[in-house]
């Protein structure tokens, strides 16, 4: 999943994008409003952490270009203004969560996987399929009954595969959403990773549960596992 | 708690009835007066009369025979009046019919004095009896009676008497018409009264009704100015100027707390992210070496703010107790500029001083440091790269004056009703982390300390100058002086 982050605080800014790819998330991070504008209009994200107070352009005019240009990003806020009415503004112009600093780190790592679980109607984080079992707000992976362990970008593939689940995903658009512009993707670095995966996920069964549709990219089909 | 009311009621109320009381007892006593002096000035014609008449007996001389007048007013009847004669002894000489046998009381009367009192009558109502002294007249012609008008065996003591009803029932009606009228010129005096004050005193409950909402509430002039009476209009006037500068500094008060706030909410909410996924996640030493660098950074930038804080609160809590001493002006100037030198050189600054050398000022070193500090210190940070710094000091009679200018390109006229202003920054996100915004609010309340001005003006559209004067007698005068333009 890949995570935009606007936020002024260079310290905060660190944290949270560390914090936020130790889970296993893609973090775009900016300070400047209208950078963040022009990465939102360039960029496929699956949510967008926003403060309101930046330089370049406010929290709530970006919140309302990206509105207006139809963008149905999930966007929490994470300001520290604070009244119900500042609250409600925001809530107002567009944004899906409003959290108040300072703040849990936790707590936002939450709410940013409840906007993905809402992107993608999952509203169970434990998701099985056959001996296959992912926990997508625990990040675990349990392969009959067994927990094992995926480096943060695997298990970001194998989720986002699930989530996308039926649909033919292009490797262009895993590199997308699996890795920020502080990784530059070998040309064969997702074809890597869902080796990889497989392996661990599939554990010698005839069938993957990763298909591979030759020109097209990949398919999660648990009915094949 | 005594009432202004109660006050007003328990002061006019009593004295007004007192004085009605007294009015009407002195007007009832008066016209009582007035009515017994009439009574007893026809008692006494009565009484004269009565002793005109009294002659001495033809047939018997010493016996007197009773006057022709005195047949029908002294006859026994239900309003009988009485009279009686008595020698010099005391003994009856001669009496009324309608006294019968009874006497009158006996009543001491001077010579030429007419003697009056109240006495009870022989039939028992209250009456009134004068006492004359006189000489029966004899008969000019009767020259056989051997008796000297002088003698006092000749001299007789007359006492009239009659009933007072004529007197006192007039005066019972006028006692309780009197009574009447005052009761209820009292009553109605103390109705008018409490009226009175009620409605006088409405504009003070007006003002009580205003006096009670909250001054912190910015809803328009509390206290009433039209329809106030003459007396209450200024001080409602100057009252509503009191809560207008209260609710300014109220306003300014919550803005203060809620900038105080959130100055400290951003570096409290960097410290708890920075800390939190150093502690949750793993992280090379060098990630682990920059949390720590950042967290001591934060704790220096809550320390500088609450130092600050405590200063600003220090000045304006009162005039504080300052030793002055002469400080060069140029000199300290010149000393916090190398501190910034190298972020002017940095942002390929130019800088031009123009300073009298030495300008020796009496001050207190400390704040006036702070004033210069933070001066130089906002120019340095908020000139563009590549912008220009004009310092100059320049020392007359009257004062010392040193200007600060910088290229400022984003700030406008209307700002500069907010440069002293705690917390205020052009920039609402309020990024850089280096300055707090208190730096020029510190400035102006060391000035107000140090008894100097400060002001921001805009020479130019985009040139902000702040200038700085302190008033003679804390300057000393100096050699003038200047420095040529420097590219720092």
């Amino acid at each position: 999943m890949r995570v935009l982050l606007i936020e002024d605080s260079e310290r905060i800014q660190k944290a949270v994008a560390r914090g936020l790819r130790a889970n296993g998330y893609a973090v775009d991070a900016t300070g400047d409003g209208s950078h963040g504008l022009y990465l939102a209009q360039t960029e496929p994200y699956d949510v967008i952490v926003l403060d309101l107070m930046l330089p370049g352009m406010d929290g709530l005019t970006f919140l309302q270009r990206i509105r207006q240009q139809g963008q149905n990003t999930h966007v929490i806020i994470l300001t520290a203004k604070d009244t119900v009415e500042d609250r409600v503004t925001g809530l107002r112009a567009g944004a899906d969560d409003y959290l108040v600093k300072p703040f849990a780190f936790e707590e936002l790592l939450a709410r940013v996987e409840a906007l993905i679980r809402r992107r993608h109607d999952a509203k169970n984080p434990r998701l099985q399929f056959g001996q296959l079992v992912v926990d997508i707000s625990a990040k675990r992976v349990f392969v009959g009954g067994e927990p094992i362990e995926l480096p943060p970008r695997e298990y970001a593939l194998l989720e986002y595969l699930i989530l996308h689940r039926g649909r033919v995903v292009g490797r262009s658009e895993i590199e997308s959403h699996i890795y920020d512009e502080q990784v530059e993707p070998m040309s064969n670095v997702v074809d890597a990773a869902v080796y990889s995966l497989r392996k661990k996920i599939d554990r010698g069964s005839g069938a993957s549960y990763i298909q591979t549709r030759r020109g097209m990219g990949y398919i999660f089909d648990p009915g094949t596992a | 708690m005594t009432s202004i009311r109660g006050q007003l009621q328990k002061r006019l109320g009593p004295p007004i009835a007192i004085l009605v009381v007294v009015s009407v007892a002195a007007l009832y006593l008066y016209v009582r007066h007035v009515l017994d002096k009439d009574f007893d000035a026809t008692l006494a014609a009565k009484a004269r009369a009565v002793a005109a008449g009294v002659r001495w007996d033809d047939e018997r001389p010493f016996e007197l025979v009773s006057p022709d007048t005195a047949s029908e007013e002294f006859s026994p009847d239900k309003h009988a009046e009485y009279f009686q004669i008595r020698r010099s002894d005391g003994s009856s000489a001669l009496r009324s019919s309608s006294l019968k046998s009874a006497d009158l009381p006996p009543l001491a009367a001077k010579p030429d004095k007419t003697a009056f009192s109240d006495v009870a009558l022989p039939d028992g109502r209250a009456g009134r009896e004068v006492v004359i002294r006189f000489v029966p007249m004899r008969d000019p012609d009767d020259v056989a009676i051997p008796v000297s008008t002088t003698s006092p065996d000749v001299q007789m003591t007359l006492t009239v008497a009659q009933g007072r009803h004529a007197l006192d029932e007039p005066l019972a009606v006028l006692l309780t018409s009197l009574a009447i009228g005052s009761a209820v010129f009292i009553a109605g005096a103390l109705l008018i009264v409490i009226m009175a004050v009620r409605r006088s005193l409405q504009p003070l409950e007006a003002m009580a009704k205003a006096a009670a909402s909250d001054p912190a509430d910015a809803a328009g002039q509390p206290f009433p100015v039209a329809g106030m009476p003459r007396e209450l209009a200024p001080i409602c006037q100057y009252l509503n100027e009191l809560v207008g500068r209260l609710q300014t500094a109220f306003q300014r008060e919550r803005r203060f707390t809620a900038d105080v706030a959130h100055e400290l909410r951003t570096p409290i909410a960097e410290l708890r992210a920075i800390t939190e996924v150093a502690l949750n996640y793993p992280a090379t030493a060098a990630e682990n070496s920059e949390t720590l660098s950042d967290a001591l950074a934060i704790s220096r930038h809550m320390e500088s703010v609450v130092t600050t804080l405590l200063a600003l609160a220090r000045c304006h809590a009162g005039r504080p107790s300052i030793a002055m001493e002469s400080v060069d002006l140029t000199a300290m100037v010149q000393k916090f500029w190398h501190t910034m030198a190298e972020q002017a050189v940095k942002n390929r600054l130019t800088v031009q001083f123009d300073m009298a050398q030495p300008a020796i000022v009496e001050s207190n070193p400390t704040l006036l440091a702070g004033v210069v500090s933070n001066l130089l210190s906002n120019a340095a940070s908020y000139c563009p790269p590549g912008g220009r710094i004009t310092c100059r000091i320049q020392q007359a009679a009257d004062a010392t004056m040193m200007e600060v200018s910088n290229t400022a390109e984003s700030l406008t006229a209307d700002d500069l009703a907010h440069m002293f202003e705690p917390f205020w920054r052009k920039d609402p996100a309020r990024s850089s982390g280096s300055q707090s915004g208190l730096g020029l609010a510190l400035a102006q309340a060391y000035c107000s300390v140090l008894g100097a001005t400060i002001i921001a003006e805009m020479p130019e559209s985009n040139v902000i100058r702040m200038v700085f004067r302190l008033p003679t007698g804390q300057a000393r005068s100096s050699d003038g002086g200047a420095q040529a333009p420097q590219r720092a």
